[in-house]
């Protein structure tokens, strides 16, 4: 039996975040973001600065000109992204490494949380309403309670959520559920509390497969992140099999409510495929 | 080692007798992960040597155990947002104005499992409707096992459990922390009465309800069953009574005495009017 205390305390013992970076956090979860005060932390991180620069002249934003200044690159990028890639600073070594109980490959986590974050700067040239600024950073961390959690589980318990997707035909959190009693966005949303960020970003995490349970805006677009993510970066066991009826009307209606067509998400599928290596290369 | 048919067969057949929980064929990985640990509590080493043992024995604590390892316990608080939007918008309002004269409010919470319901309910009660000071508020909440009854009762949850749909503003006024985990303050935890009740076996004498809460639970048995279960509360709801079920469940096709009230973005049901009264109906005539 998985004892939950141990899991909490796995992901309270977790390094903190630098300073600037839940500062940015507080300040991307504000209704009215003001872009000078996010400069004025990058500014005073050299390390961000760097990171920033070389985003803001990657493929990602589709320079016409390169930028110089920190000044610059936060206006190019916008906040929620400036947000996301100081978060990618922190956690991308350690999402990076492989996860054997979830039948994922050095890079392959890393890759599919980056995928996540690219659904939504590409699918907000879809959607008639617009994403929550914070959920480019959920979106990139939805993921991160499977690090913690694999820590925890057998060989016997990983083959035994392979078999709930495979024969018993429930999705991955839903087997996680069943056999462990939390799923691994419970998980991060325990990271992500620990590390002080604001509680949009730890809902978006925690509910990416539930959107519904909470019914709030930053768990819908963390959801359509994660799905649009799957079908371009499939990462381990959460690739489903096959899609059920639940799952497709699920789908269907956080579509819905950012206003975004059904037929539209292959053009965003494939606007994330043709940036995914530049970007991936770039936050690596 | 992986149960054989034989054996997945009598547990399922355990379970569905015992609680009437139909377990698919296509749940054996679940039933190995599950009865394992049992097992071992026992001291055998594999889940065959467990149905050896309740073959056997037949009844008694183990296979107690086999159905508390086989019910499934997931719950939350505010559990899917909008039926609580309901319960607070229109049917607490509503039912407490037809209560005025009487000044009396009994709610039940069906398959309650830890208890996170009914505490939702009563922090509800206690957050919006402070007009029901000097009620008669009763909050039954039932469930088939014993040991999540327990767990109920005592009220603390840890941060994983609170962290599951609780608003942050709720945690800090009706909770005291407690290390890793969180104790429900007295003054909510005493307006909830946890009883033992298997919704299959005969039902003991109840109250009669104003609102039932009997979520996601219809789900789990087949139909027959469901149909006892529905027409059971039925007999225990009061004419102007709401019964609110999972999002997943219906009445339509299983008891048609019961009409579906959409509720924005979510619905609940009350007892046809002009149909035969079952007992709720005339023991609420008579002021109960």
């Amino acid at each position: 039996m998985l004892n939950h205390d141990e899991v909490i305390r796995a992901a309270y013992e977790m390094q903190p975040l630098p300073a600037s970076v839940r500062r940015l956090a507080t300040l991307v979860d504000r209704d009215d973001v003001d872009l000078a005060e996010i400069i004025d932390v990058v500014s005073l991180d050299p390390m961000l600065t760097m990171k920033v620069l070389r985003i803001a002249n990657s493929a990602f934003s589709s320079p016409r000109s390169s930028v110089e200044t920190a000044r610059e690159a936060v206006i190019r990028l916008g906040a929620d992204m400036v947000l996301g890639i100081s978060m990618s600073v922190c956690v991308g070594p350690t999402m990076s490494k492989p996860i054997r109980a979830y039948d994922l490959e050095t890079g392959d986590l890393w890759r599919h949380s980056i995928a996540a974050a690219l659904a939504l700067e590409v699918g907000r040239k879809y959607s008639k309403h617009g994403f929550p600024q914070v959920a480019f950073t959920a979106a990139l961390l939805h993921d991160i309670g499977k690090n913690i959690l694999a820590r925890f589980l057998d060989e016997a318990t990983a083959e035994t959520l392979r078999r709930g997707v495979l024969e018993g035909g429930v999705e991955f959190h839903e087997a996680e559920l069943e056999v462990l009693s939390l799923h691994h966005g419970e998980v991060g949303a325990l990271v992500a509390r620990h590390w002080s960020l604001p509680e949009s970003i730890v809902i978006g995490i925690q509910h990416h497969h539930t959107p519904e349970l909470v019914d709030q805006d930053v768990s819908h677009a963390t959801h359509l992140a994660n799905e649009i993510a799957i079908a371009v970066s499939p990462a381990g066991l959460a690739a489903p099999a096959t899609s059920s009826p639940e799952r497709e009307a699920r789908f269907i209606e956080t579509l819905a409510r950012f206003g975004i067509k059904r037929d539209d998400v292959e053009h965003i599928c494939e606007g994330v495929k043709s940036r995914l290596d530049h970007v991936y290369a770039g936050v690596s | 080692m992986p149960l054989n048919t034989a054996d997945l067969d009598y547990l399922r057949s355990l379970v569905l007798k015992r609680s009437g929980i139909v377990l698919g064929e296509e749940k054996a990985y679940l039933m190995e992960s599950r009865l394992l640990p049992v097992a071992r509590v026992e001291g055998m080493n594999t889940t065959t040597e467990l149905v050896e043992r309740l073959r056997q024995t037949q009844a008694g604590k183990l296979a107690d155990a086999v159905v508390d390892a086989m019910t499934t316990n997931e719950t939350l608080f505010f559990r899917d947002v909008h039926p609580f939007e309901a319960l607070k918008k229109i049917v607490l309002p509503e039912t407490i104005q037809a209560r005025t004269p009487e000044r009396k409010l009994h709610i039940w919470c069906g398959a309650c499992s830890t208890g996170q319901e009914p505490y939702s309910i009563s922090m509800m009660i206690r957050e919006h409707f402070p007009q029901l000071g000097g009620w008669e508020i009763k909050i039954l909440a039932t469930d088939l096992s014993k040991e999540v009854l327990g767990r109920a009762r005592r009220g603390v949850f840890s941060q994983l459990e609170v962290n599951r749909g609780l608003p942050a503003p709720m945690l800090i006024k009706y909770f005291k922390q407690s290390g890793t985990t969180w104790e429900l303050k007295p003054e909510i935890r005493q307006m909830v009465e946890f009883r033992e009740f298997n919704l299959i076996e005969p039902w003991p004498p109840m109250p009669v309800f104003d609102i039932v809460f009997m979520r996601n639970v219809l789900i789990y048995f087949d139909v027959p069953t469901k149909q006892k279960i529905l027409g059971g509360i039925r007999q225990r709801l009061r004419k102007d009574g709401v019964l609110f079920l999972g999002g997943a469940e219906t009445t339509l096709h299983v008891d048609d005495a019961y009409e579906r009230v959409p509720y924005e973005k979510s619905s609940f049901y009350r007892p046809k009017a002009g149909l035969p009264a079952g007992a709720g109906g005339a023991a609420a005539r008579a002021g109960r």
